[in-house]
């Protein structure tokens, strides 16, 4: 009788620990769920900022090679310079409200992105010249770039230092 | 009998501290593990833009500035400046400075404008261009740090080469960004 007991009682251990042990695999599987999840979100989210930081990289590579704006001396391009001129004409064709059709063209470049150029050396003659801008800012974030480029004045015959600013936007999720 | 239940005990007592011994273990092994998960989401992972904008300033700012033209002499850009400055002619006056006096203060400017306006760290130095100042002391024209940035954690240079001809050597004007 005491033995037939003390084997129940045994028995009862064995139970418990099977489910405890069933139980803490389940809670680990649980926790090991959820830390796979917020990892596989993180990583969709990183690649998701990360398409939208090369997509605004592209339009940066795209302003300072475009030759509406380029510095042409003898036939050839200046690297790393755009000509004043050609800027404010780019400009004032792009934003005019009469003419849709340029700025339609340059969307397909520039798709939803601001781009302005900033002058800041001399500081005399410091300016600042929208080119392009497509006008999101509701629920918009958005990724700056700035690049160093020379200002060439072909009146003057001066060279200026600015930069280009190229403002990325993207919906917020 | 009593021998027998003296031993049962030491047993279960021995499985006790093992048990525990083991759970102190599994412990020592989670905290450990999230410690390196939260050390590791804390590094800073180098993203294309901050990568792409590094690269480009080092090199666009070093290739953009020798051909600005100079406040106070609009007629020479920086690298005839610094062309006269090297050559230890100092022939060029612009308003109020000679040539070496003049780009070390354009330059102030420029990498102001460019970086120290924007906190980004960097080291922006000459080779070549020797400048004995009022005490007599000869040294290098250029050298400006921002944020402590030093040869150690650098990351993005650019590098641009000034010939000195018919003078038989060149001015290197070097700009390091460094990653905080």
């Amino acid at each position: 009788m005491n033995t037939n007991t003390h084997r129940l009682n045994r028995g009862q251990v064995q139970l418990g620990e099977s489910i405890a042990v069933i139980i803490i695999v389940i809670i680990l599987l649980f926790l090991g769920i959820v830390f796979w999840n917020k990892i596989s979100n993180s990583n969709v989210a990183d690649i998701q900022s990360q398409s939208h930081e090369l997509s605004v990289i592209e339009i940066a590579n795209i302003v300072p090679e475009l030759s509406e704006l380029k510095c042409n001396e003898l036939s050839v391009n200046r690297v790393k310079c755009i000509d004043f001129y050609k800027l404010k004409a780019m400009s004032e064709a792009i934003n005019s409200s009469s003419d849709a059709i340029t700025f339609e063209y340059y969307h397909n470049y520039f798709k939803n992105s601001k781009i302005t150029v900033i002058q800041v050396y001399p500081q005399t003659s410091i300016f600042n010249i929208t080119l392009y801008d497509a006008k999101l800012k509701n629920n918009t974030k958005s990724l700056l770039i700035s690049l160093p480029v020379n200002i060439k004045n072909y009146v003057n015959k001066t060279t200026a230092y600015g930069f280009i600013i190229v403002e990325g936007y993207y919906i917020s999720s | 009998m009593k021998k027998i239940k003296n031993n049962k005990n030491n047993r279960k007592v021995r499985g006790q501290i093992e048990t525990f011994g083991l759970a102190f273990i599994v412990i020592l092994i989670s905290i450990g593990f999230f410690i390196f998960i939260s050390f590791k989401s804390q590094e800073e992972v180098p993203t294309p833009q901050k990568d792409f904008t590094n690269d480009k300033l080092a090199s666009d700012f070093i290739l953009s500035i020798t051909d600005v033209n100079i406040e106070s002499c609009e007629e020479y850009t920086l690298k005839d400046l610094i062309i006269d400055c090297a050559r230890d002619n100092e022939r060029i006056i612009c308003g109020s400075d000679k040539s070496c006096n003049a780009v070390n203060k354009s330059m102030y400017i420029l990498l102001n404008k460019t970086f120290s306006e924007k906190n980004i760290a960097f080291r922006f130095y000459s080779e070549n261009i020797k400048y004995t100042d009022n005490w007599g002391h000869t040294q290098e024209l250029l050298n400006f740090t921002n944020l402590n940035c030093t040869n150690r954690n650098q990351g993005k240079r650019g590098t641009s080469i000034i010939s000195l001809y018919p003078m038989q050597s060149n001015v290197y004007l070097n700009l390091n960004i460094c990653y905080r």
